[in-house]
């Protein structure tokens, strides 16, 4: 469960260019569930989502994840908490050029010390899911903006996390391609993840497994539906 | 991850080839020199020599033993060391000659 | 075997990196390379020279005495080989005829030798290789040398010395004893100076000031000295050279810590990236730090087979000069290598260690900052 509790995000604090990102937000989000942000561009989204994810901590208020305050984490509990409780899809895939795309798939596990061949095929399994078990031994900066984008998200999902973050995860994608990604999150609340998307995307807001969307404007969070 | 299993053994063994080479060398250099080196000595010994022929212009260090607490101020003002040797200007040629 | 695995994917994606930013990190390989050659060509060059004198110098008489006159050097008499060897101690005494000879011609300065065996007949010479080649002479072919009085003598070449002995005689001509006394002036019953062995290493000491008690007139001069004169030389003239050193070496650390401290876009967006997916700053650290350290141990690697090519097979040919000075008749040898551990530690502990921490520290200081903020770098 994801207790989000009065958070505020204040860039550049004390500066002129001081800007006020998210203003007080409220929010819960049970084990299991699904939800969707949504809002116009600048409205704090990807910001919420940092938070959330243990990317950066707020300005002022508390996030609680299973019962424990991230805010008052220290880093290296942080970077395990990324590590085995957050898959992250960000706005940008983030791909490491010069890397193939399973290895790219694989980087969050090599610090690990899961038996290495198991996740080798977690990798690929992952990507043959994805529509890309042919790209596998491509390098990452060969593939199209779809493509890495659908490579970030195996890369989210390869040490299994309990709660997945996607920050615009159909931005790239035509409309088969958008509707076989949203498939495959609908899969995942199956094995009874959390999911948290932001999106503007109606593709996204519509699917059927759905459970919630949130609408976001300047900081704000306006209506819970 | 197969791309680099297959770079780094081949750098290592190229870094170990090299190690092994320069050790060779040395070793057959050091070889050789051994032998060169009995002979040196034996010629040192016969005429009881006191020093190397590195520096032969400078009486100083051809034969230390010649060298007096004066060798200093004798030297070329361009010398960067106190040891003749060390200049990079010529000494003045010998008077007579073109 | 957990580690070790981990370590060999750390690096694996190290050397990816670092062939990724294959432009970027040309210059200061190539930088970093040349000045680990010069660094190491010195430590080389000097550390054979040092071995060489060292063990040469085995060879060498163990005491020196000379006779001065109003501090100058003066031909000793030989009365004195008596007395000198009824000191307790001294296996053998000997009396040392040998002077320099100005050639004219070339302007080089020689150094004339006499042996006590009559080896050489009388009017012949054998000559250092230097020599000879200095005179274009060969055995058999004759040389003139002009004496105190002004008068020439003709002189047979019976020998040249072996390459091997260049070291110590390339600008020796050996000629029998009562040749060089005339060639010298030096008159029968004196002796340029006189030598002494003595086997026990713990008793020269004790010899050396019995000579001067015996000869109040002479100096002594030890073998150890000779060495010790050596060694200081070869280290006066190497840390010359590494004073001039030190400033392109600082110079280079600054270099790389401004070119870490720059460090790209891409480069902190990839810090971000590991950090977000749960990368440990520990672990984000080894990874570059595999970055410098393989980048450091491969210019490490080069920049001293090259300087072990250059110094032991090419001759030294950048240093020599530096190291020798001028002169007109050069002996020509072969450095042997004389390598070992704690020199190749001093070596790695001058350029890696530095570079490590130039690179290390501005990479720790941007690695640091939120996963987040990293992630937004443009
Ligand atoms: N590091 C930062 N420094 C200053 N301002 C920032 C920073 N990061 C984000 N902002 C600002 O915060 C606001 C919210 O940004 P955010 O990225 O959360 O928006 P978003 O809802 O994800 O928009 P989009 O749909 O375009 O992705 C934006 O106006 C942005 O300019
Ligand atoms: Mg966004």
């Amino acid at each position: 469960m994801i207790v989000v509790d009065r958070v505020t995000k204040i860039f550049d604090r004390g500066r002129p260019e001081e800007f006020t990102a998210l203003s007080g937000i409220s929010l819960t989000i049970a084990a299991g569930e699904t939800v969707v942000l949504m809002g116009p561009s600048g409205s704090g989204k990807t910001t919420l989502l940092s938070i959330l994810g243990a990317l950066c901590r707020p300005t002022s208020g508390r996030v609680q994840v299973a019962g424990r305050d991230l805010t008052r984490m220290p880093e290296r509990s942080l970077s395990l908490l990324r590590r085995r409780t957050f898959g992250f899809v960000f706005q940008q895939p983030h791909l490491v050029r010069g890397l193939r795309v399973i290895d790219n798939v694989l980087l969050p596990a090599l610090p690990v010390s899961d038996p290495e061949e198991g996740l080798r095929e977690r990798a690929r399994s992952l990507l043959e899911r994805l529509g890309l078990g042919c790209r596998a031994e491509a390098r990452a900066e060969s593939l199209s903006c779809g493509e890495a984008q659908r490579a970030a998200l195996a890369r989210a999902l390869i040490l299994d996390p309990p709660i997945v973050i996607a920050d615009e995860p159909t931005a790239h994608l035509d409309t088969a391609r958008a509707a076989e990604l949203i498939s495959l999150l609908a899969s995942l609340p199956a094995g009874g993840k959390t999911l948290v998307i932001a999106s503007h995307d109606p593709l996204v807001a519509e699917a059927s497994f759905v459970e919630r969307i949130l609408a976001m404007r300047d900081g704000r969070i306006l209506e819970a539906g | 991850m197969r791309r680099r299993s297959r770079t780094a053994p081949w750098i290592l063994s190229a870094a170990v080839a090299v190690i092994f080479a320069v050790w060779l060398h040395a070793a057959r250099l050091e070889r050789t020199a051994g032998r060169d080196r009995v002979e040196t000595l034996s010629l040192i010994e016969r005429l009881e020599l006191s020093d190397l022929c590195l520096f032969p212009e400078a009486p100083h260090t051809r034969h230390p033993a010649v060298v007096d607490r004066h060798a200093a101020f004798r030297l070329h003002p361009l010398a960067f060391d106190p040891h003749p040797t060390g200049m990079f200007v010529r000494p003045p040629r010998p008077p007579g000659t073109p | 075997m957990k580690i070790l695995s981990r370590q060999r994917r750390l690096f694996g994606l190290a050397l990816a990196a670092i062939l990724r930013r294959r432009s970027r990190n040309l210059p200061l390989v190539l930088l970093y390379t040349a000045l680990v050659f010069v660094f190491a060509s010195v430590v080389f060059c000097t550390a054979a020279l040092k071995r060489e004198a060292r063990l040469l110098l085995r060879g060498a008489p163990e005491i020196i005495v000379q006779r001065l006159v109003a501090g100058r050097q003066e031909l000793i008499a030989a009365d004195h080989l008596e007395s000198l060897r009824l000191i307790p101690g001294v296996s053998h005494v000997r009396g040392r005829i040998w002077g320099y000879h100005f050639e004219e011609t070339t302007g080089a300065n020689l150094t004339l030798v006499a042996a006590d065996d009559s080896r050489l007949a009388p009017g012949t010479a054998a000559l250092g290789r230097g020599v000879a080649r200095l005179l274009g002479a060969d055995p058999g072919q004759t040389i003139s040398l002009r004496d105190p009085h002004g008068e020439v003598h003709s002189i047979r070449v019976a020998e040249v010395f072996s390459p091997a002995s260049e070291l110590a005689a390339a600008d020796l001509i050996e000629m029998p004893v009562a040749d060089l006394r005339l060639l010298l002036g030096v008159p029968e019953g004196f002796f340029t100076d006189i030598t002494l062995r003595v086997g026990n290493e713990n008793e020269r000491r004790v010899v050396a000031a019995k000579v001067r008690n015996l000869i109040p007139e002479s100096r002594v001069i030890l073998r150890e000295d000779i060495a010790r004169t050596y060694e200081e030389l070869f280290d006066w003239r190497a840390g010359f050279l590494f004073w001039v050193f030190s400033s392109l070496a600082a110079a280079f650390l600054f270099f790389a810590w401004s070119q870490a401290a720059m460090i790209g876009g891409e480069e902190k967006r990839e810090i971000g990236l590991l950090k977000a997916v749960g990368w440990e700053l520990p672990e984000v650290l080894a990874l570059k730090t595999w970055e410098s350290l393989i980048i450091a141990l491969a210019c490490f690697l080069c920049g001293t087979s090259l300087a072990y090519v250059h110094v032991f097979s090419a001759g030294a040919f950048l240093f020599v000069p530096l190291l020798q000075g001028w002169a007109v008749l050069y002996p020509r040898f072969a450095l042997v290598p004389a390598i070992d551990l704690p020199q190749i530690v001093l070596l790695f502990a001058v350029a890696v260690v530095p570079y490590l921490a130039a690179t290390g520290i501005p990479c720790w200081r941007a690695a640091a900052a939120e996963p987040d903020e990293l992630l937004r770098q443009a």
